[in-house]
């Protein structure tokens, strides 16, 4: 209902008719006034139904004043401004209205009271009373005339009586003559027009001066403005006749006042009287004036006031749809429109509102298409750039690292997060790796060429690395801050290849000297078998010592050297792998009872039951642990408490489990020259040692798919770790 | 400027806005004494022939006000409002008949006499007293009502009367006066008599 009524108080068709209603009642009101016999008789209506219009009026008002406060207090776009320019309307309307107003009244009041004056009261009382004199005079006279008739009529007997009236009548020029009898009956009587059945009966209180006065005279208005004198006279009885003794006849004469002179004193009687009345209706008046106009005023002030609150809303509408708009534009809805329903520049307004709002859009969809095309290219530059195994690093112009992938995390051996955002010259040294390739390219990030390439070594916990380092220069991408600029920094990892190479260059070698050096060594060795067994009976002693020594020795020498060529022909040979399943936790105790025995050294073993199963080539396998054990124990064999200590575990690495052998010694360790060398052949850091046996470990590993390194250990000595894939059968089954 | 200008002024404010709190609350007639007020003393209704007729005696005492505005030149009218009414037990009262008997009284300043114009014949008689013209008009004698045959042989008909000031007749200052005050417009309670 609340709506239902806002709304009809928002439409100005019920406000404009109000208005007009009241515009034309009060025009009927001031008709009236002025003395318009159609709208006189409604005066008070008229007045009954303005004050009611004025009234809802009033209400409407107040209803739409209500509603402007309200969204003002709520704060709601526009309603300020409403108010603002409501109330400018009203000050712009009453202002002038209510000085009208004022001076209206006031002029009104003087007006009237200046139709009034003293002097022109006295003028027309004394032309009442100049009128009353002359009336009065001829009034007299005629009242001496009747007296003289009545006397004349004295002794005229009942009979002659009409006729003597009728001459009488003549005589007097009067209107009407008759004479009444003792009790006021009509005796005989004259009229003219003549043949009027009842002539003019005294009033009551004329015969009540006659009978007091003995006589009566007296002016009487008729309707209209004719006015009559009464005369009324006794008719003296003779005397001495019967009717002495009785109270006398009456004779009644009428007179009209002679037209010029009745219309004369009507005519002041009349002015008078006006001018009595206005006196007596001067207060009633002005109040009759001072409401028609209040009214009028109250009327335009309201009026003025609707209008004020009319206009107010259809001038800020548009704007509070505006306001409205371009909150949701701001709230990031560019689909906001303003209708275009005007003509003017607020039409115009709303028309630039729009295509404004278009062009936002569509600006937007296409920055939100790029943005979403770059995101597209981001991921897949992502993609490729996790999974390349090429490290990639950026950097800006200040050297400040900004990305970096999987892979140079891997081979750099460290998580790159907390560097991001820092100037690689100020990481520490206690980052390796990363501190060791940015001193090794730092020269060539400021030379100008756009790209170079430099192979690094690098030390880290795992030994030597060799990285082939290639460097180009970012384009720079001026105003965008530090993003653009700087450098991108690929890297590989060419450790494992460089030692590939060198190990089938060894191979290459060994196979070579097996074979070279194995086909002189049995006739060498036969033939000084027989020097021994041919000449020993045929020399003397101390030759045959000097003989069977030499020849003996040419026989170990020759064995020897053919325990080095099957060592070397072991590592040259080409792999052939029986792969079965393998209980890694038994084979280790195995190997490790083989060794129990040792003097001197304290094997001890930690299995770890989780292990299980390995898939892999038993022999091989043995091998492997026989090398490594033999390594230890050898490492140790100087110590006078040596301690060898062998423990299996499983490990997760990048969703791949595997299985982990570690054997710690607590020997002299490896030394720094030695470290990263140790798996190559040739290289030993024992006396006596064919240098093959750590590069047989690092054979049989890298054949079942697994890594082996050497970790110095904080108390002295070496662990070193092989780590193999672990069987995914075996994973089910754990 | 004037203080009655100023006066004028917050009294025309104040008559405009208040007009109608005013209208309804001063509409109704203050009280007064029985004696003070318009009534209707007796009344009877009688037939002479097929024609009936009505005689009254009213009681109108004018107050100060009505003989100030009579005196100075105002006419009043006075106007009985009588009305032949068929009454029904069940249902209300069907009027078969009205009538409206109006006398002008006014003040001739000429003859110092007071007019009372008969508003329905046009007749005029003429007083030297205010109370003579007052009684000529409290007494109505013989006035034609209606003719029997407008009549419904066998119903019940009474006659209702009431004699008040008609307020309409004044000049117009003086209406929105009569308007607010009651004192400007007498009038009498409504008297039943039965038509015989």
């Amino acid at each position: 209902m609340p709506v239902e009524l806002k709304r009809l108080t928002n439409r100005a068709w019920p406000a404009v008719l109000l208005i007009v209603l009241t515009l034309l009642s009060v025009l009927a009101m001031s008709g009236a006034v002025e003395n318009s016999a159609r709208f006189s008789r409604h005066y008070i209506w008229l007045l009954v139904f303005n004050t009611v219009v004025l009234l809802a009026l009033s209400l409407l008002i107040a209803a739409n004043l209500y509603w402007a406060v309200r969204q003002a207090k709520r704060q709601e776009p526009g309603a300020r401004l409403t108010l603002h320019l409501v109330l400018l309307f009203i000050l712009i309307a009453l202002v002038p209205v209510s000085v009208v107003y004022f001076f209206s009244i006031r002029f009104l009041d003087q007006g009237i009271d200046s139709w009034f004056d003293v002097r022109i009261e006295r003028a027309l009382s004394d032309a009442l009373d100049l009128g009353r004199g002359a009336l009065t005079e001829r009034m007299h006279d005629l009242q001496r005339q009747t007296r003289d008739a009545a006397e004349g009529l004295s002794g005229v007997s009942d009979l002659r009586l009409p006729v003597a009236l009728v001459t009488l009548r003549a005589r007097l020029q009067a209107s009407e003559v008759a004479v009444f009898g003792a009790d006021d009956h009509i005796i005989a009587a004259s009229t003219d027009p003549p043949g009027r059945v009842v002539p003019n009966l005294p009033p009551a209180d004329a015969l009540r001066h006659y009978r007091r006065d003995h006589g009566y005279a007296g002016l009487e208005p008729e309707g209209g403005h004719r006015l009559q004198i009464r005369i009324l006279m006794p008719i003296p009885a003779p005397p001495g006749s019967v009717e002495a003794l009785q109270p006398p006849r009456m004779l009644q004469a009428v007179f009209q006042v002679p037209g010029r002179a009745s219309e004369l004193a009507s005519q002041v009687q009349d002015t008078f009287d006006h001018y009595q009345e206005l006196t007596f209706l001067r207060t009633p008046l002005k109040q009759s004036f001072v409401l028609t106009l209040s009214l009028v005023l109250l009327l335009s002030v309201l009026a003025a006031v609707w209008a004020a609150l009319y206009s107010a809303r259809r001038v800020v509408q548009p704007i509070r749809r505006l306001i409205d708009a371009i909150r949701r534009v701001a709230g990031g809805d560019l689909q906001a429109k303003l209708p275009l329903t005007r003509g003017d520049e607020l039409g115009l307004v709303a028309r630039s509102f729009n295509e404004m709002t278009a062009r936002l859009l569509s600006g937007y969809e296409e920055t939100e298409r790029g943005r979403r095309q770059l995101e597209r290219q981001r991921r897949y530059l992502q993609t490729v750039l996790e999974h390349l195994t090429s490290g990639v690093l950026t950097i800006d112009r200040n050297g400040v690292l900004r990305t970096a992938n999987a892979a140079a995390e891997h081979i750099l051996e460290t998580t790159l997060d907390p560097f991001y955002g820092r100037r690689l010259a100020d990481l520490g040294s206690h980052t390796q790796l990363i501190h060791g390739l940015y001193q090794a390219i730092a020269a060539r990030l400021i030379e100008p060429a756009d790209s170079w390439e430099q192979e690094v070594e690098l030390f880290g916990e795992n030994g030597r690395k060799i990285l082939i380092c290639r460097g180009a220069r970012l384009p720079e991408q001026p105003g965008e801050g530090s993003i653009g600029g700087g450098s991108v920094i690929v890297f590989d990892d060419i450790t494992a290849l460089i030692r590939a190479q060198r190990d089938a260059a060894w191979g290459e070698v060994a196979r070579r000297l097996a074979h070279e050096v194995r086909n002189p060594l049995t006739p060498i060795q036969l033939s000084a078998e027989r020097l021994r067994r041919k000449l020993l009976p045929h020399v003397s002693a101390a030759d045959a010592r000097i003989l069977e020594r030499s020849t003996d020795t040419i026989v170990q020498q020759v064995e020897s050297m053919k325990q080095l060529v099957n060592a070397f022909s072991e590592y040259a040979r080409a792999p052939v792998m029986q792969l079965s399943e393998v209980d890694f936790n038994a084979a280790v105790a195995e190997v490790i009872e083989l060794y129990g025995a040792h003097p001197g050294v304290s094997l001890t073993f930690a299995p770890t039951e989780a292990v299980g199963l390995l898939y892999a080539d038993p022999g091989r396998l043995r091998q492997l642990l026989h090398n490594l054990l033999k390594n230890a124990v050898e490492a140790v064999r100087d110590k006078p408490l040596g301690e060898v200590h062998v423990e299996t575990c499983v490990t997760q690495r990048a969703d791949q489990p595997f299985v982990e052998l570690r054997i710690s010694d607590n020997g002299e360790g490896i030394p720094d020259t030695l470290r990263g060398q140790i798996f190559e052949p040739y290289v030993s850091g024992k006396t006596g040692g064919s240098g093959l046996g750590l590069a047989v470990v690092k054979k049989i590993v890298e054949e079942h798919n697994g890594l082996v390194w050497a970790e110095p250990r904080r108390e002295g000595g070496t662990c070193l770790v092989v780590r193999l894939p672990r069987w995914r059968a075996a994973v089910g089954d754990a | 400027m004037s203080g009655l200008s100023v006066r004028a002024y917050l009294r025309g404010m104040a008559m405009a806005l208040g007009l109608a709190c005013t209208a309804w609350l001063l509409g109704a007639p203050p009280a007064h004494a029985e004696s003070d007020r318009f009534s209707i003393v007796r009344a009877h209704a009688y037939q002479i022939y097929s024609v009936y007729y009505l005689d009254a005696t009213a009681r109108i005492p004018l107050d100060a006000t009505l003989r100030g505005a009579l005196t100075n030149g105002v006419s009043v009218v006075i106007a009985y409002d009588i009305r032949v009414v068929h009454t029904r037990g069940w249902w209300f009262d069907d009027t078969v008949a009205t009538l409206t008997q109006r006398y002008r009284l006014r003040y001739h300043a000429l003859s110092r006499r007071y007019l009372v114009d008969n508003l329905n014949t046009g007749i005029s008689h003429s007083f030297s007293r205010l109370s003579e013209a007052l009684d000529d008009i409290a007494n109505l004698r013989r006035l034609p009502l209606l003719d029997q045959t407008l009549l419904t042989k066998g119903r019940h008909y009474q006659v209702d009367l009431k004699v008040r000031v008609d307020a309409g007749d004044y000049p117009l200052p003086l209406r929105v006066r009569a308007f607010l005050e009651g004192a400007w417009r007498p009038s009498s309670d409504w008297y039943r008599c039965p038509l015989n």
